[in-house]
């Protein structure tokens, strides 16, 4: 069977040179300052899973490293910036914003505010996390359309992770709330609608906590 | 080396040794379908599982589950001694008789296979989509203009449930390409340890195909590749470096072609042996 073995022997190592060779381009990443002078309110949208980091240690910017194609848009509406992106891969786009920022109107992202807030309001249509101190927290989960794939409901889940928060008020058609460190939240009002779930994590103390039927979609 | 006639015969021969065989093959694999379709759709939303997706997704499963072991039976008379003489005795020459395993293995079968698919399909599509149709009606005399009900309603649409057409499964002509080279390829695997394992054939295949993904990935780990790049090739037109598409086609075209040519070379050692 000595040429059976070669001819196989070929074709395996052609099939291990293509594998071993599938070496992907490099990406540069690229970083654009955005003027942040007046923004109150930050409305993004994107395929892609987003980090957003708040703060006044770093200066406001965008980081990606876009493939072929791929683009951010970024425009002024007032005091609102309207962040538009084509990629759809996980982190592959990070906002650096200023803790002036005040309301975030959000697909799917996680929000990591590193200077104490006072006041947050974050609007999410899709799963959205935050981390942070922050004397108010407001979640809306709104039941805007998502251009999801294949046209199918998204999964919505809005986690609140850790942080300081004196006062959260949450409200959600459906979909999760998840309180992952409420033992660090002073006093809690959740609306929820009749498919929406809370999940509390690792609690061992929630003593202001209040759950009330959600009046109508958001 | 190639007489059509002798060919010819050949195939007559074969047919009328095998068709029985082939036939009670498929069946069992209607039967499999039709227990899952069983599965799949009881319950009060398993019609939802019929979706012009899910039929693709049923379909294209079951055919590169199947193609391969059915090629890596095409030769199970050379598991034992007897019937290997007699296979190798066949008034034919190696060639004819390599061809013939070609043309059923990656030509005839997945065209059978097609036709068997349908048997269930057609009549699960077919209420599937009606009751699609009814909870769609019992949705809209809802009418509470709640944003979770119109995307109910849109899970429902009739054009979610239209009924699969092979033809249709493929995005573009690219796609077809890579999808036959992909089959063909494992359908020549298979043939080729049928052959080249004189006993237990089957799972000493299935070992030396697990063997053969753990050193591609020991490969790619090594390399620090990105596999996903070569494998996507038909499918995505993602950003590659400057020598792959060439060295990429090369091998999509090649693994196949070696491998059918070792079956050949396996074939006539066989028989000298």
């Amino acid at each position: 069977m000595k040429l059976t073995r070669t001819t196989f022997a070929a074709a395996l190592a052609l099939y291990l040179a293509a594998v071993g060779l599938a070496t992907p381009p490099r990406s540069i990443e690229r970083a654009v300052a955005l003027d942040m002078a007046g923004v109150r309110a930050v409305t993004l949208r994107s395929p892609g899973f987003v980090t957003l980091r708040l703060g006044s240690r770093f200066p406001p910017a965008l980081h990606y490293t876009p493939a072929e194609g791929e683009t951010v848009d970024v425009r002024r509406d007032g005091d609102t910036l309207l962040i538009t992106s084509t990629m759809d891969n996980y982190n592959q786009l990070r906002i650096d914003l200023p803790a002036t920022v005040a309301a975030l109107d959000l697909e799917r992202a996680s929000v990591d505010s590193e200077s104490p807030l006072e006041e947050m309001r974050l609007r999410a249509s899709g799963t959205v996390s935050w981390s942070g101190d922050v004397r108010h927290l407001d979640l809306v989960g709104t039941e805007r359309g998502m251009d999801c794939p294949r046209s199918l409901p998204c999964a919505r889940r809005l986690s609140v992770e850790s942080g300081r928060i004196e006062r959260l008020t949450a409200s959600i058609p459906n979909g999760v709330i998840a309180l992952g460190a409420s033992d660090t939240i002073g006093e809690a009002q959740l609306r929820l609608g009749p498919k929406a779930k809370l999940s509390l994590g690792a609690a061992t103390r929630l003593e202001h906590l209040r759950v009330v039927p959600l009046d109508g979609a958001e | 080396m190639f007489d059509v006639r002798r060919f010819h015969r050949l195939a007559v021969s074969h047919a009328s040794e095998s068709w029985r065989t082939y036939a009670w093959f498929l069946a069992i694999g209607v039967i499999v379908h039709f227990v899952l379709l069983l599965l799949l759709m009881s319950g009060t939303r398993g019609f939802a599982t019929q979706t012009t997706e899910g039929q693709q997704g049923l379909y294209f499963a079951g055919l590169f589950l199947t193609a391969p072991i059915f090629a890596g039976r095409y030769f199970q008379a050379m598991a034992r001694r007897e019937s290997a003489l007699l296979l190798l005795m066949r008034p034919a020459s190696i060639v004819e008789k390599w061809l013939l395993a070609l043309l059923v293995v990656a030509v005839l079968y997945p065209l059978a296979y097609t036709v068997a698919f349908y048997v269930c399909n057609l009549p699960a599509w077919a209420l599937a989509s009606d009751r699609a149709a009814a909870a769609l009606m019992a949705l809209k005399a809802q009418a509470t203009g709640s944003l979770t009900l119109e995307q109910e309603m849109k899970m429902l649409e009739p054009g979610r449930f239209r009924l699969f057409l092979p033809w249709d499964g493929f995005g573009s002509g690219r796609s077809f390409a890579g999808t036959l080279l992909l089959l063909t390829s494992l359908q020549a695997f298979a043939v080729l340890g049928s052959l080249y394992f004189r006993s237990v054939a089957i799972i000493k295949t299935i070992v030396a195909g697990f063997l053969v993904m753990l050193v591609s990935m020991l490969v790619a780990r090594v390399m620090d590749s990105s596999p996903d790049q070569f494998f996507s090739f038909w499918w995505t037109e993602p950003s590659r470096q400057p020598d792959q598409p060439l060295l990429f086609l090369s091998a999509w075209l090649g693994i196949p072609a070696l491998l059918w040519l070792a079956c050949l070379f396996a074939l006539k050692e066989r028989e000298v042996a």
